[in-house]
């Protein structure tokens, strides 16, 4: 019986390859820091994770593990849980947010001490009215001087007045959030600069906080610098990127060219038989030869491919 | 009423990934065949495995199939790929592993079922001819040998049976090959492939055969290949080395951008402080077009644009937000629902604070559905509070919804949304009174507003009784944040009580809301004075409606200074307030007759108007035409009726232009200065002018009338009993008559329920009794007398002197009357009650005489003759030949009357 043979599309497959075993994601808890008082590790924080059946706790120096069952590398997991008696999240966004499981890239997860973020956030409100009282002062002496001086009308003074006043309790209607946010802020994380920066505006030393800033940023150059590297860095994606696609092409023309080839080896195998059919085993003989030939230099000496045909041949040589 | 909304600030860090939808393209065709190209086919049904939906490939064949979250080079199947009369070319395609692209597209060959079969037929047809004719020229080769005795005749049967099998091996085969051929596809080879196979097909094998090894080697292209592949793999690696650099280059821009970030944040909050806000709206808005795609960052900018009353801006920034969050609450519900929900509230209330009512409207009801979500998804994790964490948003949303539908006078869809806003915050308050009792009173309040307007008193009562008590619960435990809202409240419902005429109800709470703002006012004069003096106001208008001046006038004062002093520092907001003081002081001082002080306020409020009309946006033509229409009617009770002319006219002026914009809004102003211009053009004797003036006049009254009879029929009577008297002056007296008969039939009924229009009734009686007179109409006159006798009689019993005159002359008129009519009992005892009545009036006997001798009574008609024969005789006889004339008298009683005539002329 001769074998039926048919022309074969062979599929390139760039195969991510997925290991099933269960991966395990490390993390640890740590305190903010503040400026008189670096963050610390914390024990006993109870935390679990979607899919999880019982949460883990964190061990003495703040660590924990998590295992969920099918999870693997790269998936995403949520927090549903991170709870500590007298403790609460930095961000609370932290909860219900997608991260990326990694067995490698361990997860932080910050805290913060309410009591104490309470007494950061009262303070520095305090300091913040402060601050707005004495410019709110500032400003309407200067405005009363100039009304003095008759340097403006009653009517401008009035009006300038009713626009201080409103930015004063625009100000004060932020001075909330703004507090929590900066009593929040994790020393830990910053460099010299940023922790003199950031003590300044608790402080509400905001000349020296505006200052130290304006030594290390410039706000009126930030968005053109920004916006000038992530430019760069695309256009080079973009040329590295040509430059894959060109080669993808190239490299598809020539699987092009070995996929003829292959159809030759098999028109050449086809046309052995034809020759089988009318008895002509000369002509045979020499296709199936320059079959082998072809097949050897696609799939190498010693493939299955290539041992067919020889077999095919020592039988019809008989 | 208490707009309540609270917009959120949201600050968050990212750590996501986010995935996006990827895209395999595809083409499907038809194969190739040697006369014919395939062809792009389209309907096709494409599903790939473990997805639900078919694609369906377009006109030209092509299709977009989406895989979520696959990776260029990861592998897929396809389930399935269908068209009624095709198949697949290949049909192991299905379930071929296929690598995902997102820029090869996939292509899929099917061919024809019914072509396939034809092809397949003439393929197999050649083969077998050929092999039918190599069978046999060998078989007569073998034939002709054993005939030529070159092969022994079992070497012949042997070799023929040899033949013979090969024979049928190969027919075996001729199905395989012609399946193999059919498929080929001629679109994918090129031009020496077609050349083969067609040789092959055709059964051509010699030329087929020295094709393959003349045209083509393909060895010598593998090799060449096989370098060039190295070479490309090579070029690959090398670029994703710079993309790797790139992609590292470019975290680190990001993480500075974080830190550019959180400096622009630290410089405007700095900004803010020093009050620089154009400073502190620049670095914010820095941030975020540091990185247009942090929903965060455009929200904050949005927010502080909002707040600045840039609203443009903050549209812009809003709508980023926006379109940012919706994709990621889309994929990732819980983590951003809160966040979507708190953009489209405030993008919501930007839209309603820039009058984009629709757009509004639509961000609300989204804003509700997605707290709705919000509140139903409660998870086992969450504590309690937080669960319950999002009706407050969804009843505040509500709250506002109903606002916004309010203002647009929805109120059927502004009630529905307050009532489920209230059920929710009912709710809220049992299980937390301290939390959520003030919104629990202020949605009560408002609801109660809505009914307040839609004429539902009593609901709208029982509503604020409710919010009062609460809010004066909340105002003992904390004065400070609650006493405002409890003075609000009060002020709401002591409104209510004034509208319904519960006055002294009213008066005790106005009291105390005066007592609160007096005490607030003193702390923060600012925040106060202005509500200050409107209560002040309002309770001296309230005083006013029970006739305390004195007390009114005190309030009002007070109130006036306190504009005064705020008019002095924002004069476009309470300049117009002021002049309303002004108007209602002056109505007050014009009320109790101090006219040179109504006179000087009124003017001043005058003042203020005809400026403020010129500079202001607002329009205060209606307040200015009605203290020009006060101060009008004061010139003219002072017989200034020049200086009231004009001002009259001057406010029909803005009455008219304000009709054109709003038709029927101002017609009860508008109708009392046509009708005072026409009393002023009456009395200085301008008829013409007058009455064009009553005849508009009249039309508005009319229609006013019809929907709210109890104000305005009184005031269309009025003015036609004067545009009757107009016409009787100038002795136009049928439209007199048709003016004052419709005068006569308001005041019949005005007088059944209302005893004092009784005098203006028989005015109009005794009015048209004299124009019936004068047109000779007898029997109307006989009707409108019959009408008027009983009233008079009335008021003859409860005052004899008065009315003695009176009553007995409309007797003895009737009496006279009934005669035409011949009611001659009628008229006997008419004349004698007239007489009785009024002794003096002794011409009444004539009509007597004339009765009683129609009534064939001639022995007391001659008796009463006789006594005032001297006196009465001209009337006697005048009366005979009215009767006469008028055919009274019948033929049998002519011989009497020419008695009484003899006796008198002797």
């Amino acid at each position: 019986m001769y074998l039926k043979k048919q022309v074969k599309i062979l599929w390139f497959l760039l195969l991510v390859v997925m290991t099933a075993s269960a991966q395990t994601q490390h993390g640890y808890v740590k305190t903010i820091g503040r400026p008189d008082k670096p963050g610390v590790f914390l024990p006993n924080v109870v935390i679990q994770a979607k899919g999880m059946v019982n949460p883990v706790i964190s061990d003495s120096t703040g660590e924990f593990s998590i295992c969920i069952p099918e999870k693997k590398e790269g998936d995403p997991i949520v927090y549903l849980r991170i709870q500590k008696k007298d403790y609460e999240l930095k961000d609370k966004d932290v909860i219900g947010r997608q991260y990326v499981f990694s067995s490698k890239v361990p997860i932080i997860i910050q805290m913060v001490d309410i009591k104490q973020l309470a007494v950061d956030k009262k303070r520095i409100e305090n300091n913040a009215y402060r601050v707005a009282e004495n410019n709110y002062q500032k400003k309407l002496k200067e405005l009363e001087a100039k009304l003095d001086e008759e340097a403006i009308t009653l009517d401008q003074y009035r009006l300038d007045l009713v626009a201080l006043e409103e930015k004063y309790d625009k100000y004060l209607s932020l001075i909330n959030d703004m507090a929590d946010r900066y009593a929040r802020a994790d020393y830990d994380n910053m460099d010299s600069i940023d922790r003199q920066i950031n003590i300044c505006i608790e402080n509400g030393e905001l000349d020296k906080a505006d200052s130290l800033i304006h030594t290390v940023f410039d706000p009126e150059t930030v968005l053109e610098r920004n916006q000038a590297a992530k430019r760069e860095i695309r256009e080079r994606i973009a040329l590295a990127q040509s430059i894959i696609d060109k080669a993808n092409a190239d490299k598809e023309a020539i699987l092009r060219d070995i996929e003829y080839a292959k159809r030759v080896a098999s028109l050449c195998e086809n046309l052995a038989y034809e020759y089988i059919g009318i008895d002509d085993w000369k002509s045979a003989m020499k296709c199936f030869e320059q079959t082998l030939t072809i097949k050897k230099n696609i799939y190498g000496e010693e493939s299955d491919e290539v041992m067919e045909i020889q077999q095919l041949i020592n039988k019809h040589k008989q | 009423m208490r707009r309540f909304y609270s917009a959120l600030v949201v600050l968050m860090l990212f750590t996501v990934q986010t995935v996006f939808a990827q895209t395999q393209q595809g083409f499907v065709r038809t194969l190739g065949r040697p006369d014919k190209k395939g062809e792009a086919l389209s309907n096709v049904m494409v599903r790939a495995k473990g997805e639900h939906n078919y694609v369906k490939s377009n006109d030209d064949g092509t299709f977009s199939m989406p895989l979520p979250g696959k990776r260029n080079g990861e592998a897929y199947s396809l389930q399935q790929v269908q068209k009624t009369g095709y198949e697949l070319n290949e049909v192991d395609f299905v379930g071929r592993q296929l690598a995902f692209s997102d820029k090869v597209p996939l292509t899929i060959v099917m061919v024809s079922i019914e072509e396939l079969q034809a092809d397949k037929q003439r393929i197999e047809d050649y083969a077998y001819r050929i092999a039918e004719k190599n069978y046999k020229a060998k078989a007569e080769l073998l034939e002709k040998q054993r005939e030529e005795n070159k092969i022994t005749i079992e070497q012949y049967q042997e070799r023929i049976q040899d033949l013979h099998g090969k024979f049928e091996k190969y027919q075996s085969l001729i199905d395989g090959l012609a399946e193999h051929y059919v498929h080929t596809d001629y679109d994918l080879l090129n031009e020496k492939d077609r050349e083969i196979n067609i040789c092959i097909e055709n059964g051509e094998l010699e030329r087929a055969d020295s094709l393959i090894h003349i045209l083509f080697n393909p060895i010598g292209v593998l090799e060449r290949n096989k370098e060039a592949l190295d070479r490309i793999e090579q070029q690959i690696d090398e670029a994703n080395k710079i993309i790797f650099q790139a992609q590292e280059d470019m975290a680190a821009v990001l993480k500075q951008q974080g830190k550019d970030a959180e400096y622009l944040y630290q410089l405007y909050t700095i900004a803010l402080a020093r009050f620089d806000n154009e400073k502190a709206l620049f670095y914010i808005e820095t941030r975020a077009e540091l990185d247009t795609t942090n929903p965060g960052w455009q929200f904050d900018a949005a927010y502080c644009f909002q707040e600045h009353n840039n609203f443009d801006q903050a549209k812009k920034y809003y709508s980023r937000a926006l379109e940012i969050y919706g994709r990621l609450a889309k994929d990732n519900p819980k983590a951003y629902e809160h966040e979507l929900a708190s953009t489209l509230n405030n993008f919501a209330v930007l839209y309603k604070n820039t009058q984009h009512v629709s757009e509004s409207e639509t961000l609300y009801l989204e804003a509700l559905e997605s707290y709705k979500r919000l509140t139903k998804s409660k998870s086992k994790y969450k504590s309690k509070d937080r669960s319950k964490g999002y009706e407050p948003d969804v009843a505040r949303t509500l709250n506002n919804l109903a606002l916004l539908y309010f203002n647009t006078k929805r109120y059927a869809e502004s009630e529905a949304m307050y009532l489920e806003a209230l059920e929710i915050r009912r709710r809220l308050a049992k299980d937390a009174p301290e939390a959520y009792e003030p919104s629990l009173a202020m949605t009560l309040n408002n609801l109660a507003i809505l009914y307040n307007n839609t004429q539902r008193l009593s609901e709208s009562e029982t509503l604020q009784l409710e919010a009062l008590e609460i809010q004066r619960r909340l105002a003992k435990n904390a004065p400070q944040a609650n006493e405002p809202d409890l003075a609000m409240m009060m002020n709401n419902l002591a409104v209510l009580y004034s509208n319904t005429r519960r006055l002294a109800e009213s008066e005790a709470l106005h009291v105390e809301v005066l007592e609160i703002y007096r005490r607030l006012a003193k702390d923060n004069p600012q925040a106060y004075e202005p509500v200050l003096a409107t209560t002040l106001n309002n309770l001296a208008n309230l005083y006013n409606d029970t006739q305390r001046f004195t007390e009114s006038e005190t309030l009002r004062l007070e109130a006036l200074e306190i504009y005064r002093r705020l008019a002095k520092g924002a004069p476009h907001i309470y300049e117009p307030v002021m002049a309303m003081t002004l108007h209602n002081l002056a109505v007050l001082y014009k009320n109790t007759q101090h006219l040179v002080e109504s006179e000087t306020l009124f003017l001043e409020a005058l003042e203020i108007y005809r400026r403020m009309e010129k500079e202001s946006s607002q329009d205060l033509r209606p307040d200015m035409a009605m203290a020009m229409n006060e101060l009008a009617d004061l010139y003219y009770k002072t017989q200034r009726l020049e200086e009231s002319e004009t001002l009259f006219l001057e406010a029909l002026d803005i009455y008219r232009g304000l009709e054109i914009d709003n038709p029927q809004a101002y017609d009860s102003y508008l109708v009392t200065t046509l009708s005072s211009l026409a009393t002023i053009y009456y009395k200085t004797q301008r008829l013409t002018e007058s009455e064009t003036m009553y005849l508009d006049a009249l039309d508005i009254y009319r229609h006013l009338a019809k929907s709210n009879p109890q104000t305005f029929e009184p005031r269309l009577v009025a003015s036609l009993y004067a545009v009757g008297l107009l016409y009787r002056q100038q002795d136009r007296y049928l439209q007199a008559i048709s003016s004052f008969e419709e005068v006569l039939a308001l005041y019949r009924t005005l007088a059944l329920h209302n005893p004092s229009y009784g005098k203006w009734y028989e005015n109009t009686l005794d009015l048209l009794s004299q124009l019936y007179q004068t047109t000779e109409e007898h029997a109307k006159y006989y009707a409108i007398n019959e009408e008027r006798i009983p009233l008079l009689k009335k008021h003859y019993q409860d005052d004899v002197t008065a009315y003695q005159k009176d009553y007995a002359r409309a007797l003895g008129y009737q009496s006279y009357q009934c005669i035409f009519v011949s009611q001659l009992e009628k008229a006997e005892q008419y004349a004698r009650e007239a007489l009785l009545v009024d002794t003096i009036q002794i011409w009444i006997n004539a009509h007597l005489v004339a009765a009683l001798l129609l009534q064939d009574k001639y022995d007391e008609a001659e008796a009463v003759c006789r006594q005032y024969k001297d006196k009465l005789k001209d009337s006697f006889i005048q009366d005979f030949i009215d009767f006469e004339v008028a055919g009274a008298i019948p033929e049998e009683r002519k011989v009497d009357m020419e008695r009484i005539k003899k006796l008198l002329s002797e």
